[in-house]
Formats: C-alpha cells, sequence, structure tokens
C-alpha cells in the first residue's frame, strides 16, 4: 500500500512538454493536412451559424466525423503513440465520437432544423455551443502564442484532439436539442479531461483551457435539459 | 579532507594500453569514435565480473523519448556523441520510456556503434512469455544483437523475466542480468531477491534526499557482491532545482565541483557500494558536467555530512 501511496502524476509522464508540443508543429507542417483541418473547421463552424439548414449540419456532421477518424489514426495512433505508448488506448474513444458524428450525419441533421429550442436554457445552451466553437475554430490555434510557444504548435480541428473535442462540444450544443446527442459527448469530454491532466502534470498553463472547456459544456448541457424545451413537430419524424 | 579514490591494476593498465593505443595509432584520433580514454578516477568495476566500467552512465527517462522530430533526433545523437566522447560507459534504457530506445540506437548507428557503450535495457511485460520476443524487439531498436546487460524492470513478474534472463546468460545472449526499482519502491521484495539470486546488477534510486537503501541494499549489495546502478541522482531534476537558488558551499572547490549537480553526482558516487549512476539530460553541457564529477576529488564522511546538512537547510 505505501508503494501504491507514492505514485504521483508525473511519474506516469514519459515525455517533456517540448517534445509533446512538436507534435502539433509536425501535424501542421504537411500542406495537405493543414488544408483539410482549415476547410473541415470552416465547414463545421459555418454550419454551427447556420443552423436553419439541416444539410449543413449533415455536412458538419459528416465532417466532425471525419475529423475525429483522422484525430484517432494520425494524432493517437501515429504521432503521440510514438512518444506515449498508452496513446493507443485513447484510439478507441475518438473512434466512437467519429462513429457518433457519423450517425448525426446520416440521420439527417435530425433535431438542428426544426427542432429549435426555446426555452431559457436551451438558448443559453445554443449560445454557448455557438461561443465554444467560434473559440475552437478561431482562438484556441493562438494560445501557444500566450505561452511564449511559435504558432507553428498551434492545434488545430482534426490535427489536434483538444479543439475538435471543444469543436464538437459546440456542434451538439448549437445544433442538437435533443437529449440522445448529448451522449455523443462523453467521449470528447474524457479526452478533454485527459488532456487537461496530460498538461497539469507537464505544469504547463495550456491546462486550464480543456478544463474549461469541459466546466463550460457540462454547465450547458445541464441548462440544456432543465432550463425548459419547447419543441416543434419533426417534419421527418 | 579529500581522498582519492583507488586506481586499480586493471584500471591502470586499460587507461595505460588507451594512451598507448593512442601514441602508436594515430589514425584512432581520426575516427569518429577515438575517444577520450576515462581517467581513472572516472572507472569503477562491476563486482561480479571484474570488468572495468565508466562511473557516469547515461538514463533516458524521458530525455530521449523524441519521436522522430529531427532536430530532437539531432540533439540526442550529439548527447551520445559527448558520452562517448568523454569516455563512454552504460546507457540505459526501457521499453517503457516510448521512442527512447529507438533513439539511443539512431545515435549508435549515427556515431558508428562505438564500442565504449555498455548496452542496458530492460525487460518490461506483466507476461512472461512474451519477454523473449520483446528483448528481441528492444534489441531491434537498439541495433544489437547482445546486450550487456538486461533487467527485469520494476520487479514485474520478475520470477518469469529472471529465469528467462538467466537462461540467456548461460547462453551466451547476454552478458549480466540484473533487477530494477525505482522511487523507493518495492525494497523489501529487493532485498529478498538479492539475496536468492545471483544478481550482477540491482538499479535503485538514491540521492542525497532519497538515502533509505543506505541502510540495507548498499550493504548488501557490497556483501553479495552486486553492482549497483543508480537511477534519480537528482530526483528527476527536482533537487537541482530545489537547489538552484542555495550558493555552492565552499568546499565544493575542494572536490572540484563547480555545479550542484556534480555535487550531488559526488554525493552518490562517494558510497562504495556504487558502480555507476546514470543521470539523463538532453544539454551536452550538463552531460560532460556529469561526466566530471567522477573526477577529480571525492567527498569523504565529514564533507558527505557538510552536503547533507546545506541541502537539508536548502
Amino acid at each position: 500500500m505505501r508503494d501504491l501511496l507514492s505514485y504521483r502524476p508525473e511519474h506516469f509522464l514519459l515525455f517533456s512538454p517540448e517534445v509533446y508540443f512538436s507534435l502539433f508543429a509536425d501535424g501542421n507542417a504537411r500542406p495537405l493536412a493543414l488544408a483539410g483541418s482549415l476547410g473541415s473547421a470552416g465547414l463545421i463552424l459555418a454550419a454551427v451559424l447556420m443552423t436553419r439548414t439541416a444539410a449543413a449540419v449533415r455536412l458538419a456532421g459528416l465532417a466532425l466525423a471525419l475529423a475525429w477518424t483522422c484525430v484517432a489514426i494520425d494524432y493517437f495512433a501515429g504521432r503521440y503513440q510514438q512518444i506515449n505508448w498508452a496513446a493507443v488506448y485513447l484510439v478507441p474513444v475518438a473512434a466512437v465520437a467519429a462513429l457518433g458524428f457519423a450517425v448525426i450525419a446520416a440521420a439527417g441533421g435530425r433535431g438542428a432544423a426544426h427542432d429549435r429550442p426555446s426555452g431559457w436554457g436551451a438558448r443559453v445552451a445554443r449560445h454557448m455551443g455557438v461561443a465554444l466553437a467560434v473559440y475552437a475554430v478561431l482562438l484556441h490555434p493562438f494560445v501557444p502564442l500566450l505561452t511564449g510557444r511559435p504558432l507553428a504548435e498551434a492545434e488545430l480541428v482534426s490535427l489536434a484532439p483538444d479543439p475538435t473535442a471543444i469543436l464538437s462540444l459546440g456542434f451538439v450544443l448549437a445544433t442538437q436539442p435533443n437529449a440522445w446527442p448529448g451522449l455523443l459527448l462523453a467521449a470528447p469530454l474524457l479526452l478533454l479531461v485527459i488532456s487537461s491532466a496530460t498538461l497539469a502534470t507537464m505544469r504547463a498553463p495550456e491546462a486550464a483551457v480543456p478544463l474549461a472547456a469541459v466546466v463550460l459544456g457540462v454547465l450547458a448541457l445541464i441548462m440544456q435539459r432543465r432550463g425548459g424545451r419547447e419543441t416543434q413537430a419533426h417534419p421527418f419524424g | 579532507m579529500v581522498r582519492q579514490p583507488d586506481v586499480g591494476r586493471r584500471t591502470a593498465i586499460l587507461t595505460g594500453a588507451g594512451a598507448l593505443a593512442a601514441a602508436t595509432m594515430p589514425w584512432l584520433a581520426g575516427m569518429a569514435f577515438a575517444t577520450r580514454a576515462p581517467a581513472a578516477g572516472d572507472l569503477r568495476t562491476i563486482p561480479s565480473t571484474g570488468q572495468s566500467i565508466p562511473a557516469i552512465g547515461l538514463g533516458s527517462w524521458i530525455t530521449f523519448n523524441v519521436g522522430t522530430n529531427p532536430k530532437f533526433l539531432a540533439r540526442s545523437v550529439d548527447v551520445v556523441r559527448a558520452f562517448v566522447d568523454e569516455g563512454g560507459g552504460m546507457i540505459d534504457s526501457s521499453p517503457m520510456y516510448g521512442s527512447s530506445q529507438s533513439t539511443i540506437g539512431h545515435a549508435l548507428a549515427t556515431l558508428g556503434r562505438p564500442a565504449s557503450v555498455f548496452c542496458a535495457d530492460k525487460v518490461w511485460t506483466g507476461r512472461v512469455a512474451e519477454g523473449p520476443s520483446q528483448i528481441a524487439e528492444t534489441g531491434r531498436r537498439w541495433g544489437v544483437d547482445r546486450f550487456d546487460l538486461l533487467q527485469v524492470h520494476n520487479l514485474d513478474a520478475w520470477e518469469g523475466h529472471l529465469e528467462t534472463l538467466f537462461a540467456m546468460k548461460a547462453a551466451g545472449r547476454v552478458a549480466a542480468v540484473g533487477v530494477t526499482t525505482s522511487h523507493g519502491r518495492r525494497h523489501d521484495l529487493l532485498e529478498q531477491v538479492m539475496r536468492r539470486h545471483p544478481l550482477d546488477f540491482v538499479q535503485l534510486t538514491y540521492n542525497a534526499v532519497d538515502r533509505e537503501v543506505e541502510a540495507r541494499l548498499l550493504p548488501l549489495a557490497a556483501e553479495r557482491k552486486i553492482g549497483v546502478i543508480v537511477n534519480r541522482p537528482f530526483q528527476g531534476g527536482a533537487l537541482v532545482d530545489r537547489l538552484s537558488r542555495t550558493p555552492l558551499p565552499g568546499f565544493a572547490a575542494e572536490v572540484g565541483a563547480e555545479t550542484w549537480a556534480e555535487l550531488l553526482l559526488k554525493f552518490v558516487l562517494a558510497h562504495p557500494a556504487v558502480t555507476v549512476a546514470i543521470p539523463a539530460t538532453t544539454n551536452v553541457a550538463h552531460l560532460r558536467q556529469n561526466k566530471r564529477a567522477a573526477r577529480g576529488g571525492v567527498l569523504d564522511a565529514a564533507l558527505l555530512r557538510r552536503l547533507t546538512d546545506t541541502i537539508a537547510a536548502a
């Protein structure tokens, strides 16, 4: 028991912060991957900002599914796994997220166009979702500058898990007021918690970002469920 | 106050032979890996074999886990190059350390596989049956057919793995066998294993603050002629950070230490049971400082007490 109690988080840290953050620079250095990331992030953000269009929500769901697939294969099973053998255990978590958003896309963006939130909680949740999505795409890439790191290490949607998870939170909160899509957020929330713990163990101030996203996301989900909701009949239902 | 370590006959012969070779075969100096022969004080003797080995080795936890990033790989090569240049010695790794094994393999290949490197690694799996294939993969990553030392990492599945390693040693496929712990864990079990098995090495945590091993394990290692590899001599860097604002004590100059890192390593090396300390670094200057710690004066009992008092007050 004494041995077990002697373990601290830093005893499990296999890599240095500079090597960890360099993984993002390595990912961004590939022009095709960078273009794919920017394109998908823009498309998803546009869908979040224009939720009256069910087709846009379908397309954004598909883009998020692809983004999570890239995170699973290219980041967790690829770059991150090189320095952290435990990253392979995060591949299925990202795959579950990808599958969930594929279902959203296949379900025809159900809930987005006509199941408009009208209760106060749902409206606040939707606004928080829009804010999270805008942050993930437009502001999160600049976090390195706040801590003296180069912009080359920017974390981008589909190339890094944190912005992909925050954008997923924003997307679901802004476009999916029904109860079941909230389940989609279990995987992104778990990955954000793990990311925050990893960054905190490295004593990186960036740890506050994924943690704040989790807190905001959970608060918004609670408000969405308890703050009242009046839904209209779905035209496809 | 300062005592010089005894220089054994074997050490003197080795050092003299190195100097003679350099003098009579000048082409050696032009080779990438014609290295500076370790000075007499640098060397320790492996108790079970009588082989000499530089007292300062090189750990690889975190520092060599750099993936495939070319900039960090090149920096790692520079560190290993400086290590070889300073006389070489034990480089230690583990399958647990991410890409560290591959980084070492890359460095050794880049440097033309210098003979002065003592290759030490570990087996780390809870399934004994996986041990041989993991060891083969470890050899592939290092680019070596045979290790100088293989150890059971953190005593995981130690009984089965020791059986495998002793069989490999009997077959001439590894030169030495050991077990490891770190952070002061599992010392009771380590003591049992040391008493029951003919180990060549144990690896454990020892530094100026974590001194529990002085009570039983270090004396037992000396008694059983087991070499001791010291990990975390700086508490993973925390000890050096903690002391960074404390002025170096005046007696540091008496033993030729210019930094806290050197003093902390001199503390570890002052124990007669210690064979090798394996600090890890990504910095060539720090590597050379670490190597320098084995040279110059040795801390005697009075200086050790003053050093530990200074650290306790810091």
